[in-house]
């Protein structure tokens, strides 16, 4: 081929979107190890159930092991779709933090919401025996959403004191320290409230902030899957905002962008996403700011059209892999979820950042 | 008479500090842009330039005052109806992450693309013509993180087109780039304005550059006043100096620069031509010497001759000649000589 009619076809080439070829053979394997890694989860377990069988159990088929169709549906399907769940909307979350603040430290947290989570469940969970019993009695009529309510309670408290700030102050750097603030404010009250707890209530909160999706039953599923699903939705559709938004908020004004509108909606979408994942499965460390690097750096890419469906999938991945982790083999031993995430989740995202030449490692 | 794009009618700018407070910047502005114009806005660090592009481009409010787009006032218009009449390039550096050029520039598209942003074969059409007339089509595909200073200015200035503006407005687009670069982007700015029509707004410390390329000044002064004009009027009026001048700095009209003010101590006379004489008188003045081209015989006497059409400088003074083969050389010879004369004339105090 000459020259100049190479030259030709580049000129000609769309302009906007980045070897769109590339992005949806990441996608194809993005959605091939979720298919995998959900069989995995399924079948992997104190008895190990043979992927075939999910296959037969998941789509309705008899099998002659009808314990393993009990196994598969009650517990283990309930666990990896809260996984799945759970995964993607702190993926998300923690994407719409990090573009929301520029920071590429930002997590879905970063607000406060998971701290007021913690101080709902730690009032529910440790102040039974003491003054605050009565309380704790109201909570236990709802049933096994008793803890959940506690923290998507302590949650929407403050996310609505968030809302009530960000509508008075300009600056994201504010919301960001006010989060902190949020945090220590309720982490000292968790502390005061361990002090004058009995051992055995403490230790149920301990767990309880370990995470863990193993705790969320059916009828637990159909409040928050709805939630979550909203969350994500909201999030879905922020992509073109968030792109504008990356040039900072003035180019983003100067674009047509209505900085106001936007900023609830991300605010909003977050914090449903934070606040539904910790109140059903403890405090997830490490997926929200984790995935959004992994999807960015494999993609190559800061274009949130392209990173909001990758970060979905990649986000349930890693909650689905690392439940499959905290399974001790051969054993009943379950590891606490955030360990795996962490131990696993911190090596790998090194290696990811680092393989890239200086310089272009983190970013948002 | 080219339509006006921007006119403001007693137009007042500064922060509000919350509650009633506030500090005023500017009062009592009417300025005026209009299509197919550079206007650069010139004056000293902290005046309220940025803030006054600022408030022309609605990312602020006036403290009192209107802006007027078209024929629409700027506070009642939607945000898209602005984007698509004003774009901006800021001071503010741009970190963008993993983002190639043409997305970037294909930014610009963002008040006419869809809820789902995607670009059509127009806005592509228009997204490469902005890459072109910004001298940025070179950059394709090459990581807006990867770019000199100088490339990425010029990337944000095709961002600021492909938003098809009547009018740009651009916070001091050439402070950091070289000094070629500095003339390659006023001149484009020029071109953007004289040949694609645009109104366009800059800032800049390059007085030197926007008297060379600029069809209007906004003078800004300290107390916030803006003279306006085209800049040889400015010019002969004296308005450069007024802003400028204080201790040790002047404006020269003559030149159309800043020239330091040097205390002479010798006068001197200089004879010879072309681009030599022209250099070294500079090099003369910059020592402190009172460059004559006639004078008494007694002065010193700096000749400029050609030998083997190589420059010779021949240094005549004291009944002697010496032949100097460069601007260095002659000048060193010539303070020596010049810081004996001081020494001589107070001698107790040099030897204190």
């Amino acid at each position: 081929m000459s020259k100049p009619s190479t030259q030709t076809v580049l000129a000609e080439k769309p302009f906007r979107e980045v070897k769109p070829r590339h992005f949806l053979g990441w996608m194809a394997a993005f959605l091939l190890i979720f298919a995998l890694v959900f069989i995995l989860d399924l079948s992997y377990g104190s008895s190990k159930i043979p992927a075939g069988y999910i296959v037969r159990i998941l789509s309705g088929a008899q099998t002659d092991m009808p314990i393993w169709r009990d196994i598969v549906l009650n517990i283990r399907l309930t666990k990896a779709l809260t996984a799945v769940l759970v995964g993607s909307g702190l993926a998300v979350s923690g994407l719409l933090m990090q573009t929301f603040f520029r920071n590429p430290l930002a997590d879905p947290f970063i607000l406060g919401i998971n701290s007021g989570a913690s101080l709902g469940v730690a009032l529910a969970i440790l102040s039974v025996g003491t003054v605050g019993s009565l309380f704790m009695t109201q909570i236990n009529t709802l049933g096994d959403l008793g803890v959940a309510a506690a923290a998507i309670f302590g949650a929407a408290l403050v996310f609505g004191l968030v809302m009530l700030v960000a509508r008075n102050v300009k600056s994201s750097n504010t919301l960001l320290i006010l989060g902190l603030m949020f945090g220590y404010a309720t982490s000292a009250l968790v502390s005061l409230l361990i002090y004058f707890s009995l051992p055995e209530r403490i230790q149920a909160y301990m767990i309880w902030t370990y995470g863990s999706f193993g705790g969320v039953t059916w009828s637990q599923l159909k409040v928050m899957a709805p939630v979550m699903l909203v969350g994500l939705v909201i999030g879905s559709l922020l992509g073109k905002s968030l792109n504008a938004l990356l040039l900072g908020e003035d180019y983003a004004r100067s674009l047509g962008l209505n900085i106001g509108r936007t900023r609830f909606f991300i605010l909003l979408g977050a914090s449903i996403l934070a606040g539904a994942a910790t109140a059903f499965c403890g405090p997830i460390g490490f997926l929200g700011v984790a995935i959004p690097h992994i999807a960015r750096n494999l993609l190559r890419t800061s274009n949130h059209k392209l990173l909001l469906p990758a970060v979905l999938v990649l986000g349930a991945c890693a909650a689905l892999l690392a439940d499959v982790l905290t399974q001790l083999p051969g054993t009943a031993f379950i590891l606490p979820v955030n360990v795996i995430t962490s131990l696993f989740g911190a090596p790998f995202v090194l290696w990811i950042i680092l393989r890239r030449k200086a310089g272009s490692g983190v970013s948002i | 008479m080219k339509p006006k794009v921007l006119t403001t009618r007693d137009l007042s700018i500064g922060y509000r500090l919350g509650g009633q407070e506030s500090r005023l910047v500017a009062s009592g502005l009417k300025l005026s842009l209009i299509e197919g114009e550079l206007v650069c806005l010139i004056g000293p660090n902290g005046v309220g330039k940025t803030t006054l592009l600022r408030t022309l481009a609605a990312l602020q409010k006036p403290l009192a005052g209107q802006v007027e787009l078209g024929n629409k006032l700027l506070a009642q218009m939607q945000e898209k109806e602005i984007a698509r009449t004003i774009s901006l390039v800021l001071t503010d550096p741009v970190e963008v992450g993993q983002m190639r050029v043409e997305e970037l520039v294909g930014m610009g598209r963002f008040p006419y693309t869809n809820f789902f942003d995607s670009l059509n074969a127009s806005d592509e059409r228009v997204v490469r013509d902005a890459m072109r007339s910004a001298d940025a089509e070179n950059l394709k595909g090459r990581f807006f993180t990867e770019l000199s200073d100088g490339e990425r200015q010029h990337v944000m200035v095709a961002r600021a087109l492909a938003q098809e503006p009547k009018l740009m407005i651009l916070d001091e687009p050439t402070a950091f780039l070289d000094l070629p670069g500095r003339v390659k982007m006023m001149l484009m700015l020029q071109k953007l304005a004289h040949q694609e029509g645009k109104a366009v707004l800059c800032s800049t410390h390059d007085l030197d550059l926007a008297l060379q390329v600029a069809d209007w000044i906004w003078l800004m002064d300290r107390d916030g006043s803006i003279t306006q004009g085209s800049p040889e009027d400015l010019v002969l009026r004296g308005e450069f100096g007024k802003t400028f001048n204080r201790p040790g700095v002047e404006f020269d009209p003559g030149s159309g620069k800043f020239k330091t003010e040097v205390v002479s101590h010798q006068k001197l006379i200089l004879r010879g031509g072309g681009i030599e004489k022209f250099w070294t008188m500079r090099a003369l003045i910059r020592v402190g010497f009172d460059v004559l081209e006639e004078g008494e015989s007694g002065l010193p006497l700096v000749e400029v001759v050609m030998e083997d059409g190589r420059p010779s400088w021949r240094l005549k003074q004291n009944g002697g000649v010496i032949s100097h083969s460069s601007i260095y050389s002659l000048v060193c010879a010539l303070s020596e000589e010049n810081q004996n004369l001081i020494s001589e004339t107070a001698p107790q105090k040099a030897r204190l």
